[in-house]
């Protein structure tokens, strides 16, 4: 009897537990623990979400915090923070913290505009082939040392030597007929033909590029390895130390030219998992976060700030081999019919809270040098995606739509990718995802390095024929993401019209007015828009968490993970 | 016994021996390393420069000698991506995983041997059905969803722990908890079996049967045997643990080799992808020779080899 009881009561603890297991899988398994109850905030005393602002937080004009204190960022790299020579390779992680222990000759403004950096002005000769920097005077390094012109001739040349590999060498380097040489304060050199967006290389931030480092110093260290260890530079922030793997801390240099930094010490931490960073935040670990558009809820509930740079991630569909003869997306109708199959208002809703909007171009927005404003976003008609399958003949064609996981780039991309597959299996496509990593899917549609048999030889042997959903940062200027992808010499060579897309490109790369590139660039971006060569999808800010220890942050419009933290105060 | 450690030792070099050639013909064979990592780079410039650095310019039997000579003298190469020596980047992150490992484990043995014998000692009461319900629940449980639930619980709600990160002694808790805590499951179950079995043996009888008490018959006659299975799983535990748990540290931004590793294959960074399936491989081979070290040790009636 007493078995036979107890054996019952088992069951039903069994039960009980089974149960409570199951609810809290349930809702261990959602996009992310609510915080709802989570009774994080530390002030108790306010039972309201604070309001969230919508636009980029007010000016760094506010006067610095003389004590300084500390401040801790949380940000996710797929890549991890161990880059600092820039000539191995392009280690895009190094673009969340490089621009502060190092200054760029040409820097960017809030809005994305050219600014001075360590260079006051740049300019070009009358025959457009030598271009000709002057280096301000009275920088200093951060351990003391001036800022001399032939330290900026020599950090250039070392980055486009023949031994490198990083992004200064092969964007720049290849259109270079000289060396970079010193005259006064000036820095100059020369072009093998016009080269009207060098400005713009120079500028970027991803990966980064002009930086000037100390000639003496890097000798003095033994190099490469010595400075990677302590690098020094000339930023409003001074490199103190690495935690491997896990941040880098850096303290306030006092003899910027122009940046205060906020805070004594910076502390930026290295944690790709989402959830962490919100955690991170609600125990004040951290003092600001990258989060996503999903978390707004999430972080107005733990009474946190919500902070926005618009327009900072864009979203499209590439056609894989569109430009081949013969190939099913060679047919403007089914390109056009996968565009107009998708409902992008319905997946911005259901998918990221309504925090995004229709794209309307290929990785440009509104802002942005190229964009074009007169052009639409593709409509949601899925009666005539279905005509124009059925007209083309492809009803039942087999489609991979591949993508890469991690938010760095777009906010859930294999979801937006399953969103995408059902719209297409909607007009009687027959569709599958393939999530892969980020570099197998540029190598998929990098065809600069397939021979014309090769590329043969693959489009034979389809279907499914592929199409890559995939998300990037959005660019001040839109040339040289354009430039990679469409241009005959681009490095990627995503797609090869060099009648169509090499004459526009050609005319912005060789347009030495801001309006005369910008024109040229609406122009590419109206064609590939009207002929359905890519299909645009969605538009999101960029969204930060962050604690009350933030007063201010002035981010650079296009950059989907904090940077700028010298503009960061209380 | 210094035969046996002697021809053991001899077989686990010819073991990692034997990685180490099957990890240099298995980079070689699936394509072009210099290619597969200059692709993205689309310049044929980029791929010679990298065949240069890497050494893929030589003659593959050139090629060989020169990497069996830098892995005698411990060298490993470097990162392609940023330079950095494959050693420094291991010799960083190893010491973060070893001392993870060994939390996890000793939490999970500190919690499965007593669980494990009272489950056997205590059969089909309350006792046992706690001890299976915890193996159980291990389990259950997917470490991703259990680590951050443990963050919100203790580092969020109750500001107990860090959150995240290496930052001292309270840090280790939360992500050693969740590693050790699926160990722990099967070790409960692996306890509880291996004691029913010794519990039931006659020698065991006979100690009852002399009046021995109860404590000191399980403490000392039958855990010790019980053990031996207990041995083997947590090396195998240990060396899995050695190479990083990828799920926990990337919840807990754990500083760890494991990190590493998919940092390396996402970007990749072959050459360390290459350093650490050695360093792995090494890990196992020696954990294995410790263990089979210890088992003589604890169980004199283990017979060597010739012997």
């Amino acid at each position: 009897m007493l078995g036979r009881k107890f054996k019952i009561l088992k069951l039903l603890g069994v039960g009980l537990i089974l149960m409570a297991l199951s609810a809290t899988v349930a809702c261990g398994g959602s996009a992310a623990p609510t915080a709802s109850d989570s009774g994080a905030a530390k002030d108790s005393s306010v039972s309201e979400p604070k309001s969230i602002p919508t636009s980029v937080p007010k000016s760094a004009d506010a006067e610095p915090a003389s004590e300084g204190g500390d401040m801790v960022i949380s940000v996710s790299s797929y890549l991890g923070f161990q880059g600092v020579d820039t000539n191995i390779s392009e280690d895009s992680a190094t673009k969340i913290y490089y621009d502060e222990v190092f200054d760029y000759a040409i820097g960017q403004s809030p809005d994305g505009n050219l600014v001075p950096g360590f260079a006051t002005e740049w300019g070009v000769s009358d025959d457009f082939l030598t271009w000709t920097f002057t280096i301000r005077e009275g920088m200093k390094f951060h351990n003391g040392e001036d800022v001399t012109p032939e330290d900026v001739a020599w950090t250039w040349n070392r980055a486009v030597s023949p031994e490198s590999l990083g992004g200064f060498a092969l964007e720049v380097g290849p259109d270079l007929s000289s060396e970079f040489t010193v005259s006064g304060n000036k820095v100059s050199v020369s072009t093998t033909e016009p080269k009207s967006t060098l400005p713009i290389l120079f500028a970027a931030a991803s990966p980064p590029r002009s930086v000037v480092w100390s000639q003496d110093y890097f000798e003095e260290v033994g190099g490469i390895d010595g400075f990677r260890d302590a690098p020094v530079g000339s930023g409003p922030y001074r490199w103190t130390d690495r935690v491997p793997g896990q941040y880098i801390e850096f303290t306030a240099f006092d003899d910027h030219y122009e940046k205060t930094a906020g805070y004594e010490k910076l502390q930026i931490w290295d944690v790709a998992e989402l959830n962490t960073r919100m955690a991170m935040l609600k125990s004040g670990t951290a003092d600001l976060a990258t989060a996503s558009v999903r978390n707004v809820e999430e972080l107005q509930k733990a009474n946190l700030q919500v902070l926005q740079a618009p327009a900072s991630n864009i979203s499209w569909i590439w056609y894989n081999y569109a430009w081949v003869e013969g190939h099913p997306f060679n047919d403007r109708r089914l390109r056009e019919a996968i565009s107009i199959a998708i409902d992008r208002d319905a997946i911005g809703k259901g998918l990221y809270n309504d925090q995004t909007t229709p794209a309307c171009c290929y990785w440009v927005v509104q802002g942005n040098v190229g964009y074009p404003g007169d052009v639409e976003p593709h409509p949601y008609d899925p009666e005539k995606a279905k005509a124009l399958i059925k007209e083309a003949g492809y009803e039942g064609a087999e489609i991979e739509i591949m993508t890469f996981s991690g938010d760095a780039d777009f906010v859930d991309q294999p979801g937006l990718s399953e969103a995408v597959a059902g719209y297409l299996d909607a007009i009687g496509l027959k569709t599958f995802v393939s999530v892969v990593d980020g570099s197998a899917l540029r190598e998929t549609f990098d065809n600069a390095i397939k021979t014309p048999e090769q590329i043969a030889d693959i489009v034979a042997n389809q279907p499914p024929y592929q199409i890559a959903v995939r998300g990037s940062d959005t660019r001040f200027h839109s040339y040289r993401g354009a430039h990679i992808y469409y241009h005959s010499e681009g490095r990627r060579q995503m797609i090869k019209l060099p009648d169509v897309f090499d004459p526009l490109l050609d005319k912005a790369g060789s347009a030495f007015d801001l309006q005369d590139q910008h024109d040229a660039m609406a122009e590419f971006h109206r064609v590939v828009n009207e002929d359905y060569w890519t299909a645009p999808l969605l538009e999101a800010g960029a969204v930060f968490g962050a604690t009350d220890k933030i007063g201010s942050w002035t981010p650079i419009t296009g950059r989907p993970y904090p940077h700028n933290h010298w503009t960061i105060q209380p | 016994m210094l035969t046996y450690i002697g021809l053991r030792i001899f077989q686990a070099f010819l073991g990692l021996w034997f990685i180490a050639t099957l990890v240099f013909i298995l980079s070689r064979s699936i394509g072009d390393p210099a290619e597969i990592f200059t692709a993205r780079h689309g310049h044929v410039h980029a791929r010679e420069l990298m065949e240069e650095r890497l050494g893929l310019d030589k003659p593959l039997y050139h090629q060989y000698g020169i990497y069996v000579g830098q892995l005698l003298r411990g060298d490993l190469g470097k990162s392609v991506r940023n330079g950095i020596p494959i050693t420094k980047i291991l010799m960083e992150r190893l010491p973060a995983t070893f001392t993870l490992g060994l939390f996890a484990l000793g939490f999970a043995i500190a919690f499965s041997i007593p669980l494990g014998v009272l489950g056997a000692v205590y059969r089909d009461t309350p006792i046992d059905w706690f001890a299976k319900v915890m193996a159980f629940l291990g389990q259950a449980m997917p470490p991703f969803w259990l680590g951050i639930m443990l963050i919100i619980l203790f580092a969020v709600v109750w500001d107990l722990v860090p959150p995240a990160g290496k930052t001292g002694w309270t840090s280790y808790i939360l992500p050693g908890f969740t590693l050790g805590w699926g160990v722990m499951a099967g070790m409960v179950r692996l306890v509880r079996s291996s004691m029913l079995d010794v519990l039931d043996s006659d020698y065991v009888t006979m100690a009852r049967a002399k009046g021995v008490g109860e404590i000191m018959v399980v403490s000392k006659h039958a855990l010790r045997n019980a053990l031996i299975p207990v041995i083997t799983y947590s090396s195998l535990v240990l060396g899995a643990f050695m190479n990083g748990s990828v799920v926990v540290e990337q919840v807990f931004a754990w500083p760890g080799i494991g990190t590493v590793a998919v940092q390396s294959v996402v970007s990749r960074d072959f050459p360390i992808v290459q350093g650490v399936v050695i360093v792995f491989g090494a890990f196992f081979i020696f954990i294995n020779l410790f263990v089979d070290i210890l088992y003589a040790v604890i169980d004199p009636r283990i017979k060597y080899t010739g012997q």
